[in-house]
């Protein structure tokens, strides 16, 4: 039976075109299943290249120096394709590294040419490049046997911040093998780390202007150094103490401006090895004292092993501190001397008068006006010292009441009078004649006036002046010491009421006489009262101290009522 | 005997002055380091008692030059401070002063006795 499109010719174009069918079904799918294949290894590539990401990121981004992520990503690249060597070029400061892994026994002239070429290519990308090169090696030795040449190579450059600080180069003996895909990886992990350093960096940059910042306004010097002896900061300070020019120095200049006075190499090297905080009492640089510390700065970020990054040297000025505690003990040594003085002359005296039989009455007389004297003047000195002490703590209280203080002035002109004469020096007093009493503490106010004759009597040569004035102004009344003595120099001037100031004759020689609390006293009284003092001097040209005592608001008003110039009446 | 006494505390010098005088000294007495210098030259006193502190120099001074000078080198001098600063002390020894005494510890009749030791040696 013939079906109608039934031949032998259709029955073979039948089974054709099934086997065609069929071979396409069989094609497909197997096209089908090499795709999924591909996939599977791609998705299988693509875990495992960001397995090594993660681990790469985990590593680096603690870290803030690049050679060492690059070390990181050069290390980490034989897990995710094949290569001979994995190089870098690093730009650190003033040179360049060139650094190889040799994964494949390779000859020099391989290594050479892998160098060449990536210093062509890191010579486009940065201007003036440094001419000083220095190479190292790890990993499988070269092999001079092995003549494959470099065949296939690609570079990835390594930015931070904008900046081009290196290159990263794969290279193998093998023709064509890298593709897109290995440079897209490589790229992509490079680009990852230097972004996580340049994120590291800005913080950095953010930090270190606080600190800079804060450290810049310190009084103490500070500056810090790096695991390298690199100066990373430094205040105006530290230069000011350390004497160093204008501008940002470097370490050595640092070492020669301590040279002789403190070894800071070596001290640094004690603080990083000991990981321990040296303290240097006294290093003195010109005319000021300092105290030096020592302090190894550490990482504890990365992991839990402190880790020293380098060191931070803080240096205190103690000039200040070192004169106080001169001052303090010269005013003790003279404490002791003005004490023991006349204590001395009051035991020997009695010690001779009650050992010696044989005194003629005149001397025993004489014997027992020292003790007398002495007794006094010990007596005024141990008032001396807790009046100072009094006024120190603020408990110093005056008892005012209506005084003439015309008549004490006269008075103790009068009291001075002999001893004036005595060393042929004039004394006399002008007050104004219409002042009235008014209210300051008698007893006090005649302290301090007795204390400013005696001095201007003690540092007045013969033939010289002492003139004490009174006057009264709008709602005071001033009171000034005149003499034509020694004077004193206007840098002294600013001291001259303080408390361990005492006048000195000769210079580095303690002055005899007195506890040298007089002013300081004087001043103590007078501001009691709500009054002031001053000086006007200058040396060879006499010295004029005054002090003024305030008037009571009745006195002030009643005398703007009746306004009659002050008229001055001459005594002595 | 001459002693010559260079201090400036007043009451000291008298007391100093009576007790000597009661051992048969002769004392005189200057109150400036510059006069101490000159009544050495010019008394030639056997034995000079000198004080450390001088209202115009130091007694350690005044030493270095009486020990400086061919005419004054070989008179004994003993040193007398009111301080206890050994270091002032040890420097005047030093300087070749023949004894010290620190005044506030000593009595008269001490210091008379280190005076006739002294003068005994020369």
């Amino acid at each position: 039976m013939n079906l109608p499109f039934s031949s032998p010719v259709a029955d073979e174009i039948v089974t054709l075109l099934l086997v065609v069918l069929l071979a396409f079904f069989f094609l497909r799918e197997r096209m089908a299943k090499k795709t999924l294949a591909k996939h599977e290894e791609e998705q299988r590539q693509r875990i495992y290249q960001i397995s090594i990401l993660k681990e790469i990121q985990d590593r680096i981004s603690y870290s803030l120096d690049v050679e060492e992520v690059i070390d990181i990503i050069t290390g980490s690249l034989k897990n995710l394709f094949p290569y001979s060597t994995a190089s870098a070029i690093l730009l650190e400061g003033d040179k360049l590294i060139f650094k190889t892994y040799i994964e494949e026994r390779i000859n020099n002239l391989f290594l050479e040419e892998v160098k060449k070429s990536m210093l062509a290519s890191i010579s486009a990308l940065v201007p003036n490049l440094p001419a000083d090169l220095e190479e190292r090696h790890s990993g499988q030795l070269l092999d001079e046997s092995n003549q494959s040449p470099l065949a296939s190579f690609f570079h990835i450059p390594f930015i931070v911040n904008n900046k081009v600080v290196g290159l990263i180069n794969v290279s193998s003996t093998v023709p064509n093998l890298y593709k897109e895909q290995e440079v897209t990886m490589l790229y992509q992990i490079t680009d990852n780390a230097s972004n996580a350093l340049s994120r590291l960096h800005a913080v950095l940059e953010v930090e270190k202007g606080k600190l800079t910042s804060l450290i810049t306004g310190l009084a103490d010097g500070v500056f810090m150094v790096d695991g390298k002896n690199q100066v990373l900061i430094i205040n105006n300070a530290a230069k000011k103490f350390l004497k160093l020019q204008e501008g940002f120095p470097n370490f050595a200049e640092i070492v020669n401006s301590l040279a002789g006075k403190y070894d800071l190499q070596a001290k640094i090297k004690e603080s990083v090895s000991k990981s321990t905080t040296l303290e240097e009492k006294e290093v003195i640089i010109g005319e000021n004292t300092f105290q030096i510390f020592v302090t190894p700065v550490l990482n504890t970020l990365a992991d839990n092993k402190p880790q020293v990054i380098g060191a931070s040297i803080l240096i205190h000025d103690i000039t200040i501190e070192k004169n106080i505690s001169k001052i303090k003990e010269d005013f003790t040594n003279m404490m002791v001397h003005e004490l023991r003085a006349p204590l001395t002359a009051i035991k020997d005296s009695s010690e001779l008068m009650l050992e010696e039989k044989e005194l003629k009455e005149a001397e025993a007389k004489q014997l027992l006006g020292i003790i007398d004297t002495q007794t006094k003047m010990l007596l005024e000195q141990i008032g001396s010292i807790l009046d100072a002490a009094k006024i120190e703590a603020g408990r110093f209280v005056i008892q005012k009441s209506p005084n003439d203080l015309n008549k004490l002035i006269n008075d103790v002109v009068d009291t001075f009078s002999i001893a004036a004469m005595k060393k042929h020096i004039e004394i006399s007093s002008y007050v104004p004649k219409e002042l009235p009493l008014f209210s300051f503490d008698l007893i006090r106010i005649n302290q301090v006036l007795n204390n400013l004759v005696s001095n201007s009597l003690k540092f007045t040569p013969q033939g010289g002046k002492i003139t004490v004035f009174g006057e009264i102004n709008e709602n005071s009344v001033t009171v000034s010491v005149s003499d034509t003595g020694m004077g004193i120099a206007r840098e002294e001037q600013k001291d001259l009421f303080s408390k361990f100031y005492q006048i000195r004759k000769t210079p580095g020689e303690l002055a005899k006489k007195g506890t040298g609390l007089g002013l300081y006293i004087v001043k103590g009284v007078v501001e009691s009262h709500g009054g002031k003092v001053g000086v006007k001097s200058d040396v060879g040209q006499g010295t004029t101290i005054y002090f003024t005592l305030p008037l009571s608001d009745d006195l002030i008003r009643q005398r703007q009522k009746n306004t009659l110039p002050a008229t001055f009446s001459t005594v002595n | 005997m001459k002693i010559l006494l260079i201090d400036d505390d007043e009451a000291l010098t008298i007391v100093f002055t009576t007790a000597l005088a009661k051992e048969g000294f002769q004392t005189s007495v200057a109150h400036l380091g510059k006069d101490g210098i000159d009544k050495v030259k010019l008394e030639k006193p056997d034995l000079v008692l000198l004080d450390q502190v001088l209202p115009d120099t130091s007694g350690n001074e005044v030493l270095k030059q009486l020990k400086g000078d061919d005419q004054t080198k070989n008179i004994p001098v003993i040193i007398l401070s009111n301080f206890s600063q050994e270091e002032l002390v040890k420097e005047a020894i030093n300087q070749g002063a023949a004894d010290y005494v620190f005044k506030y510890q000593v009595e008269p009749k001490d210091i008379v006795d280190k005076i006739k030791r002294q003068l005994n040696k020369t």
